[in-house]
């Protein structure tokens, strides 16, 4: 019989203790709505629940100057409704507010889409594009990692057991400007076959500091550098958006799995490309 | 899957009240198994499909993803909350004069999201109640009569005050 202990934490140096005293697999509870799944379906991620959720600190959203600080609670809800985020962190806005359903908004958490690592998750790509940092901690220590640096595979972190994302930082950028856009099944409820999100400056009509990042296409996140490079210091026009386009298909890895297929991922790829950079910046962003 | 037992101190449509059980029993269960009130339905058991969406601390969740150990200290609101006034609330008002109930299983949980939205906003557009409700699922009603329904309680709430 499958028995879980879910444990209650006020602060951090609570979690420490624990990992020192139960000598046994465990996994973070924030709210909830990839583990519940989980347990229902009778995959039982690990016998010791460690309840995060009460940790008010991590559940703040704050301008410290240089950076944007993202606490690992804070809900998708929130970071769509966030004045700091849409302007200083404009794809995860956007991406945040096509989580799920209005209800799962409520409910989930940007640590808990990075500590569940699915290449699909949609904070991802946008964290990516712009640069984030994530801060953890295990065993009274913090550490810092990059974003690419935070996925081994599909379903994977490279964090330790006990080892707790706190806080996610941005640096603000004076110009940003950025989007994300998902393709699935339906208008909501979806889980992304293919998503993609970009940042950029943009000086008059060049392209400065692009970032392409890509979900469900690869094992991971990661970043279309080479896209990436095509199009910085350039003037976005068709011709430029084809070559890109081609480059593009050519830097994602796509599978067929329960979602969709390569073929179909592939096909939609460039697509994606064109639509954001075009409805999503162009349109939204700029007078052009 | 067996939970540890823990006592969990919250406050059930404004009451306060204790309770023991499964820390991780979904909070759908504790509602309908331990007290009783079984108005919150099991839908998919998978926070898609909305049915038995409770108001937590104000806020619209799926209640089948929410561990009982973490309404501690909280608000839930079901839909016997309305019940528990004189007289039908407006949006039950307005979903029975607009005929958006026919089976009524995903009823509730339309009405509770549909409370929070006109909390938000006393008078949402078709396209916003969309949105807010796209977490709430009907098999039977096409939504049209549900998002009359919304609308009409809006204005009904806006003749009141």
């Amino acid at each position: 019989m499958n028995r879980i202990n879910i444990q209650r934490v006020e602060n951090l140096a609570d979690i420490d203790t624990f990992i020192d005293e139960v000598k046994q697999p465990l996994v973070f509870l924030a709210g909830g709505t990839d583990l519940m799944v989980y347990c229902r379906r009778g995959d039982n991620p690990a016998p010791t629940w460690i309840d995060i959720s009460f940790l008010k600190p991590l559940t703040e959203i704050t301008d410290t100057g240089d950076t944007i600080s993202i606490g690992a609670l804070a809900t998708p809800r929130q970071l769509h409704e966030s004045a700091l985020i849409q302007k200083y962190v404009p794809a995860l806005a956007k991406a945040a507010g096509l989580i799920g359903s209005p209800l799962i908004r409520n409910r989930a958490t940007i640590g808990g889409n990075l500590g569940n690592a699915s290449p699909a998750g949609d904070t991802i790509p946008p964290l990516f594009v712009h640069r984030a940092k994530v801060n953890t901690h295990y065993k009274s220590q913090s550490k810092t990692l990059e974003i690419n640096n935070l996925f081994a595979g599909p379903g994977q972190t490279v964090l330790r057991p006990g080892e707790l994302i706190t806080s996610i930082d941005v640096e603000k950028e004076p110009h940003i400007i950025g989007s994300f856009l998902k393709l699935g099944q339906r208008k909501s409820l979806q889980i992304a076959k293919v998503s993609i999100a970009v940042a950029l400056i943009l000086d008059h009509d060049i392209v400065k500091d692009i970032r392409i990042a890509l979900g469900a296409v690869g094992p991971t996140v990661f970043r279309a550098y080479r896209t990436e490079a095509l199009l910085q210091g350039k003037i976005l026009h068709a011709k430029l958006l084809k070559k890109a386009q081609k480059e593009i298909l050519k830097e994602c890895n796509p599978i067929d799995d329960i979602r969709s297929t390569a073929d179909y991922r592939r096909e939609m790829v460039p697509i994606l490309l064109e639509r954001i950079l075009q409805d999503e910046i162009l349109h939204r962003f700029t007078n052009f | 899957m067996i939970f540890n037992q823990v006592t969990i101190k919250f406050f059930l449509n404004t009451k306060p009240v204790t309770i023991r059980a499964p820390a991780g029993l979904p909070l759908v269960e504790l509602l309908r198994d331990y007290f009783h009130l079984t108005g919150t339905k099991k839908g998919c058991g998978s926070g898609q499909c909305g049915a038995c969406t409770v108001l937590l601390d104000g806020e619209p969740v799926p209640s089948c993803l929410v561990p009982a150990v973490q309404v501690s200290g909280k608000q839930v609101v079901t839909i016997e909350h309305l019940e528990n006034q004189e007289n039908l609330h407006p949006l039950q008002q307005a979903f029975i004069e607009t005929g958006a109930v026919q089976c009524g299983f995903c009823t509730p949980g339309m009405i509770l999201s549909a409370l929070a939205l006109l909390k938000r906003n006393p008078q949402p557009s078709v396209e916003l109640i969309k949105e807010a409700m796209a977490g709430n699922l009907c098999r039977c009603t096409g939504y049209k009569k549900i998002a009359q329904g919304i609308r009409k309680a809006g204005e009904m709430i806006h003749e009141q005050d």
